[in-house]
């Protein structure tokens, strides 16, 4: 058995677990690793709170005691999440038309709104973990927002061509603003959702909101806008989903940095 | 492990089962929370820290929010890796208001505050003098894993990261602390051969 390998059962071995004969002889016969495990098996013993301390904290809670209902079940989160986006999409959808969405081929038009549908699926995913104390985050929020606007830029990119367009500002303002107004529209809704659970980074969560919201908004702009110049989709449609992600990026930090200035004792 | 400190005799099921009944209004459940849990905290945050009274503060701090958000707690989880990561939060907003305020002080030439011994008779260092000098992750996750009696997969959650990158940081704590002991063998040593 080599050092490495007692590792994992030094741990087990601190928490009380026995230890193996074959680890047992390779730790007798290791100074290095009979050092560290008799360490290890020692007790802290200068880390204990006072009795006044821990009188006061019960005091606290049992003034604020009263039955909660645990949060929804994730799934229902994430179906909330998501039919904020259909929402959004569908009233963008009936208020200003669906030319964009008339305009698109059949390849076009799957790929498209596949490629949104599942990258919102993934943030609403996430967010749903990140609202929960302790849950299992498969890949960190801001590598999942970046791999997914990238992946979204490039399908953008392979399924239109650049086009002459004249007026490519005047009207590119018009869509990043009905963009950000269906970001803002989704991410107001899904702060009521976020809101019920525990936001431990807001930083990162509220970007992931952000970028989930700029997908609404995305989705609302591809459904109504015919316009399908590859420059005026990357840099207006995309554009208006990268500053809602910045956005929320911004509002987290600010909520970050003044959630350590705060303390609020307990009575 | 200290009695105080032995949640992990008490975690799984039980855990579960106080947790859920503090959830649902049970008074004798929250005390008995803050009982099995304050210990293994307030060694998480002084062994980060170092101060007592920062320890003191912390570990109020994480109640109240314990407290606050006792309803995101969803039963069949792990209660430690909740705790934890609610732990944890406390701590990084704790470290960066002591910076802002240490910013704003006038840097004195201090050296860092050595923490005292469990009696220098002792054969070994104690575990917190021993974690002291780790870089501060490897010495949360170590925290975490001996005091905690935290699994890898629950360090893992507590921690937003992966599996993999808590055994990496495991190794390297305890590559660090092998030679950190071997080190401190061999001073013994020579001192032993001086007399």
């Amino acid at each position: 058995m080599t050092c490495r390998e007692v590792e994992g059962l030094i741990i087990s071995y601190a928490s009380g677990a026995a230890i193996p004969p074959e680890a047992v002889a390779h730790i007798a016969g290791c100074e290095r690793c009979r050092r560290l495990t008799q360490v290890m098996k020692e007790t802290p013993a200068n880390a204990v709170p006072s009795v006044e301390q821990l009188q006061k904290i019960k005091t606290g809670m049992l003034t604020d005691l009263r039955p909660v209902k645990p949060l929804a079940p994730a799934g229902v989160l994430f179906v909330a999440l998501m039919f904020i986006l259909l929402v959004v999409g569908a009233v963008g959808g009936v208020a200003l038309g669906i030319a964009g969405w008339q305009a698109l081929g059949p390849p076009q038009r799957i790929t498209v709104f596949t490629s949104l549908v599942a990258a919102a699926g993934l943030l609403a995913f996430s967010l749903v973990q990140q609202i929960v104390p302790g849950s299992r985050l498969r890949l960190p929020p801001y590598v999942l927002v970046v791999v997914l606007m990238g992946i979204i830029a490039s399908f953008f990119a392979i399924l239109f061509h650049p086009q002459a367009e004249p007026t490519f500002v005047s009207t590119g303002l018009v869509c990043l603003r009905i963009g950000l107004e269906g970001a803002i529209a989704a991410g107001l809704l899904s702060w009521l959702v976020l809101r019920r659970g525990a936001i431990l980074n807001p930083m990162w969560t509220a970007a992931t909101a952000g970028a989930l919201a700029g997908l609404s908004g995305l989705t609302v702009l591809e459904i109504f806008c015919p316009n399908l110049n590859e420059y005026h989709i990357l840099v207006w449609h995309l554009g208006a989903a990268l500053v809602s992600a910045a956005a929320g990026l911004a509002i987290g930090t600010i909520a970050e940095l003044s959630s350590g200035r705060r303390t609020r004792p307990i009575p | 492990m200290h009695p105080e400190m032995d949640a992990s005799s008490s975690s799984g099921p039980d855990l579960e089962q106080i947790m859920t009944r503090y959830q649902s209004g049970d008074a004798a459940a929250a005390e008995s929370l803050v009982d099995l849990l304050s210990g293994q905290l307030y060694f998480f945050f002084s062994s980060q820290m170092g101060s007592r009274e920062e320890a003191d503060d912390m570990l109020q701090e994480v109640w109240l929010r314990i407290h606050r958000v006792r309803h995101t707690y969803r039963p069949g989880e792990p209660v430690l890796a909740w705790v934890y990561a609610i732990a944890r939060r406390v701590r990084i907003d704790n470290y960066r208001r002591r910076y802002r305020i240490a910013r704003r002080e006038v840097a004195a030439d201090v050296l860092p505050e050595v923490r005292a011994g469990q009696g220098s008779s002792q054969e070994l260092p104690s575990f917190a003098e021993l974690v002291a000098p780790l870089p501060e992750s490897q010495r949360e996750v170590l925290t975490m894993l001996k005091v905690g009696g935290l699994s890898i997969e629950e360090v893992a959650r507590a921690t937003s990261s992966t599996a993999g990158s808590v055994k990496q940081k495991v190794h390297r704590a305890y590559d660090r602390l092998r030679r950190m002991l071997q080190d401190t063998a061999l001073g013994r040593a020579r001192r032993g051969e001086r007399r």
